[in-house]
């Protein structure tokens, strides 16, 4: 067998051999298109016009040959930009629980056995885990690959340990991917190295693809001819003479179009491939540019992502099986595709494991064991990939204003996020769930309820999940970002807050006019607020006025302490977007997005400090060097102390105002502060609060903007207790700051009391701003019954 | 400018205590209060100028040992060997790391309020340390550490009144 000529891969350099011989090639095809004359005169005549064509045919294969090697040498691969979420951090004590680490392991493609000898393997027994990680490099350095022992006691994590080793204190898992960049044509890639093809890969690829790809120069003409006679004999085509080469080129520089010209095309080019290029080079290429399926717009190219997309594995994990059934996918992976035709896939691998026996690459016991294993392939649903188009949105976003297009998607750069699809997937079963409850509940028009969801770290602003609609794996329009809508009542707290950090003048206990009245606006029009009743409340305290959400009395203290200063709240908490001093916005005419009202309702629950929402914490070059960091930054936008009173005041929404409702989800020791909001004609409903470890914001409405039919706390508030509870969330325990005294109060008189007063409650007060007068009943009794602390919600 | 002996030594154990605190951790892996409590016996001294008074006061009660988890105290140990081999921005992703374990753990936020500082980054330094303070509760000694940390910031970007009532808060603290 002759072997091909000895090859280098030349950068600028031409090889004149190979030139010379593909256009011998090309001579030898236009010959033999050619009529014979066998009058004498007419010969010169076919010398020239042969010479011509010659000339014509020779600058097309010196063109063909640019175009060859400036695509196979200059960028060659643009590798898409791989999306992490957080890593899921694992330590004595942390509330994880056995169901919670299974579906991290599932997410992570780590197989269960019933004894892990592979990396990404773990196994069961009750309450004890045995885990054989993989190694994964973090922006901040390497996790090594570790054989560990989790113990769980009562749902919570106990004990961690290295299997034969000591106890750990924290281990965290690598990061499970959630996305690609990919460049606009839809091509997604994880790119192999040629020395990182498992062998059998490469042994079963050859035996069905290109029996002689290494004794070959680019063309086949044996196989030609063999696929000519198999295909004349069956009557169409059956077989393929195409060789690995072949295959890469039609792949790589040519369209879809099948004709003669292009096969022309492609065995011109495939001899200049060969010619100029190693066959391991070609094979490496051929390995990253294989087209093995669709995933809707994206398409996979390469064994690198196709290992990922069916089997939620690293290439150099997969068995035996796995690997035929990638090989047999090659022929067509429409027509074997694994998800949606099994038996055809399974028919076509078991051929090839049976090639690869009749070769000798495996024994025949081998292939039939093979040939017995199941297909292997994940589910499409919850295979992280492509899933989260919301909260991809946002990071796409963030990225944008950092990186170029170009680079994102050809990089091959790894962004660590800081979703967390646990937390994710509960707030997108939660959106969807409760939808069609409510409508089912109500009697509204079914699928006409639309839905938003949001949910942040309460301390550092990191975003942990987005819902940007019901159908939250379909991208589309991204609620969570980009329905501004008016947010009622969720903006009163910023006017409570803007009232109590005047504590000389207000405090929880103020008394508000609660009765109608008329506001001139600048055009001169007058505005009659109502409450949501109705009714007139004459003078009420200033924190029921806020648990209870009137109107009346919050436009009168908005009024007082002015527009400009509720302004001034809002944007020191970072609301950025210009909105109108009309006194209508202090009843909510301020349109915003989920997320916005996110970032506002962060800063209450983060005591005043305000940190700007992150999507993203890292980004690391291919190489793994890190490249930018988003760090996490406070500032105190706010006093602590107006702050801790106008969240006792959120938590008494819950407690006994219009955010009651979330007892049917989270019992009253959650001591959840929030706030509902509804807007007119019951267009909008949202609700948003915070736990002591989450801030969670909800919408609820239609995309059309006609009315929903649902209250903030009919609707928003449904979605958002059902969500909360299946997160598992710690209670909210606010911590008071030295600035907030609390003090005995009798509510009748508004007086200053002690514990023995019958109906005292203890309301907290910046520091001298209590009431100083006493109330009568002081003294009154030595009161046993009074040790009991009161709070003033209770 | 009142250049007082007083006010330059308490400036004077100030920085130090910014600079210092890397060394004394090499000594202590990581008890992060201790260089706080040496500081503030530093400073103690200078501020009541004389010894009587300070033989009359009842004596100083043990330094608490903050209690951290395992997993928490792991990462404020490696911090602070990144810290002490100049790692700084290394030991920032881990302190932030921890926070997301325990992000009411006052120590931490007082961690990375150092080491801001020691990047220059006086204004989230300060913003850093007030808000480990909402979360100190009653640990007088960290939230000294917190005030006086607040004290450099401000002074270092000339708010020498605001770095002065940082410092009264500092001492009123007890």
């Amino acid at each position: 067998m002759a072997k091909a000529p000895v090859k280098k891969r030349r950068k600028s350099t031409r090889t004149p051999k190979g030139r010379k011989r593909s256009s011998r090639a090309v001579k030898r095809g236009g010959r033999g298109s050619r009529r014979k004359s066998t009058k004498g005169r007419w010969l010169l005549r076919f010398i020239a016009l042969g010479f011509l064509f010659s000339l014509v045919a020779g600058v097309y294969v010196l063109y063909l040959d640019h175009q060859v090697r400036t695509k196979f040498e200059g960028k060659r691969w643009a590798v898409p930009a791989r999306v992490y979420g957080r890593a899921l951090e694992l330590y004595p004590g942390a509330a994880v629980t056995p169901v919670q680490l299974t579906s991290e392991l599932k997410r992570l493609g780590y197989s269960k056995v019933s004894h892990p000898k592979q990396a990404a393997s773990w196994s069961r027994n009750g309450n004890r885990f045995l885990v054989r990680t993989r190694p994964f490099s973090f922006w901040d350095g390497k996790e090594p690959a570790r054989y560990l022992d989790f113990r769980f006691k009562a749902d919570q994590l106990s004990t961690i340990r290295k299997v034969g080793g000591g106890e750990l204190p924290l281990v965290r898992l690598e990061a499970p991917e959630i996305g690609s960049i990919y460049p606009a044509h839809n091509e997604d890639r994880v790119l192999v190295q040629r020395k990182d093809l498992p062998d059998l890969l490469v042994k079963a690829l050859l035996a069905v693809e290109d029996r002689d790809f290494y004794r070959h120069h680019g063309v086949n003409p044996k196989a030609i001819a063999r696929a000519v006679w198999v295909n004349m004999r069956a009557g169409g085509v059956v077989q393929g003479g195409s060789t690995l080469t072949q295959q890469l080129v039609k792949n790589f520089y040519l369209t879809r179009e099948r004709s003669l010209w292009r096969k022309l095309n492609e065995a011109v080019m495939a001899l200049l491939l060969d010619a100029y290029y190693e066959k391991d080079d070609i094979l490496g290429a051929y390995a990253n540019e294989i087209y093995l399926g669709q995933d809707g717009q994206r398409a996979i190219h390469g064994f690198g992502l196709a290992s990922h997309f069916y089997f939620n594995r690293h290439l150099k994990e997969l068995d035996l099986p796995k690997l035929a059934l990638l090989v047999a996918m090659v022929k067509g992976p429409s027509y074997y595709d694994p998800r949606r035709h099994p038996e055809r896939a399974l028919k076509r691998r078991n051929l090839v494991l049976q090639l690869l026996a009749d070769q000798g690459a495996i024994t025949a016991a081998r292939a039939k064991k093979a040939s017995a294993a199941s297909l292997g392939v994940t589910s499409m649903e919850g295979k992280g990939r492509g899933s989260y188009p919301a909260f991809m949105g946002l990071v796409r976003r963030q990225l944008h204003r950092d990186y170029r297009e170009e680079d994102l998607n050809s990089e091959g750069l790894r962004i660590f996020t800081t979703l967390d699809p646990w937390i994710q997937k509960h707030a997108e079963e939660a959106v969807a769930g409760s939808l069609k409850r409510l409508e089912n509940r109500h009697k509204l028009p079914a699928k006409k309820l639309e839905g938003a969801a949001v949910v942040l770290d309460s301390q550092n602003g990191e975003i942990l999940g987005v819902v940007g609609g019901r159908k939250s794996r379909y991208s589309g329009f991204n609620r969570a970002l980009d329905a501004v809508r008016p947010v009622g009542s969720l903006v009163k707290p910023a006017v409570y807050l803007a009232a109590l950090m005047d504590s000389q003048k207000y405090t929880l206990i103020s008394q508000l006019d609660d009765s109608r009245f008329t506001v001139r606006g600048g055009d001169g029009k007058g505005w009659s607020p109502r409450n949501y009743d109705r009714q007139s409340h004459g003078e009420v305290p200033l924190h029921q006025a806020l648990a209870h959400s009137y109107n009346l009395s919050t436009v009168r203290l908005g009024l007082d302490i002015g527009l400009g200063e509720v302004l001034d709240v809002l944007a020191e908490l970072g609301i950025s977007r210009p909105i109108d001093p009309v006194p209508a916005l202090l009843l909510g005419a301020v349109s915003l997005s989920p997320l916005e009202v996110a970032q506002l309702y962060q800063s209450f629950a983060a005591g005043g400090f305000h940190s700007p929402l992150r999507a993203i914490r890292e980004v690391q070059a291919a190489d793994g060097q890190p490249l930018q960091r988003y760090p996490l930054t406070v500032h105190q936008a706010v006093p602590e102390g107006p702050v801790y009173l106008l969240n006792r005041n959120l938590q008494e929404v819950v407690r006994s105002g219009t955010g009651k409702g979330l007892s049917a989800y989270l019992p009253q020791r959650f001591n959840i502060a929030g706030k509902t909001g509804t807007t007119d004609k019951l267009r909008d409903s949202w609700f948003a609060g915070f736990s002591g470890d989450r801030v969670a914001v909800v919408w609820v409405g239609r995309d059309d903007n006609k009315p929903a039919g649902l209250t903030g706390s009919s609707g928003a508030l449904q979605v958002w207790g059902d969500m909360m509870r299946r997160m598992n969330p710690q209670p909210l325990e606010l911590i008071r700051p030295e600035s907030v005294e609390l003090v005995w109060i009798d509510p009748q008189s508004g007086l200053r009391a002690d514990e023995g007063c019958s109906e005292a409650r203890q309301y907290p007060f910046i520091v001298g701003s209590a009431p100083v007068a006493t109330s009568s009943c002081v003294g009154e009794s030595g009161g046993s019954l009074g040790r009991i602390f009161r709070s003033f919600f209770e | 400018m009142k250049a007082t002996p007083l006010v330059i030594a308490a400036l004077g154990s100030l920085l130090m205590s910014a600079c210092v605190s890397t060394p004394s951790d090499r000594a202590a892996p990581v008890r992060k209060p201790e260089p706080v409590q040496q500081e503030e016996v530093k400073v103690r001294p200078a501020e009541e100028t004389g010894i009587q008074i300070r033989a009359y006061e009842p004596p100083e009660p043990p330094p608490l040992k903050p209690v951290h988890s395992r997993a928490v105290q792991s990462l404020m140990d490696q911090a602070a060997k990144q810290e002490r081999q100049g790692a700084l921005a290394a030991a920032v992703v881990t302190i932030e790391r921890g926070l997301r374990i325990e992000p009411r753990n006052a120590h931490l936020w007082n961690r990375l309020a150092h080491l801001r500082y020691a990047q220059g980054q006086r204004g989230l330094a300060a913003d850093l340390a007030a808000k480990s303070n909402t979360l100190a509760g009653r640990d007088i000694q960290l939230k000294r550490d917190n005030w006086l940390l607040i004290a450099d910031a401000r002074r270092s970007v000339g708010d020498i009144a605001g770095a002065r009532t940082a410092e009264r808060k500092a001492r009123m603290l007890h």
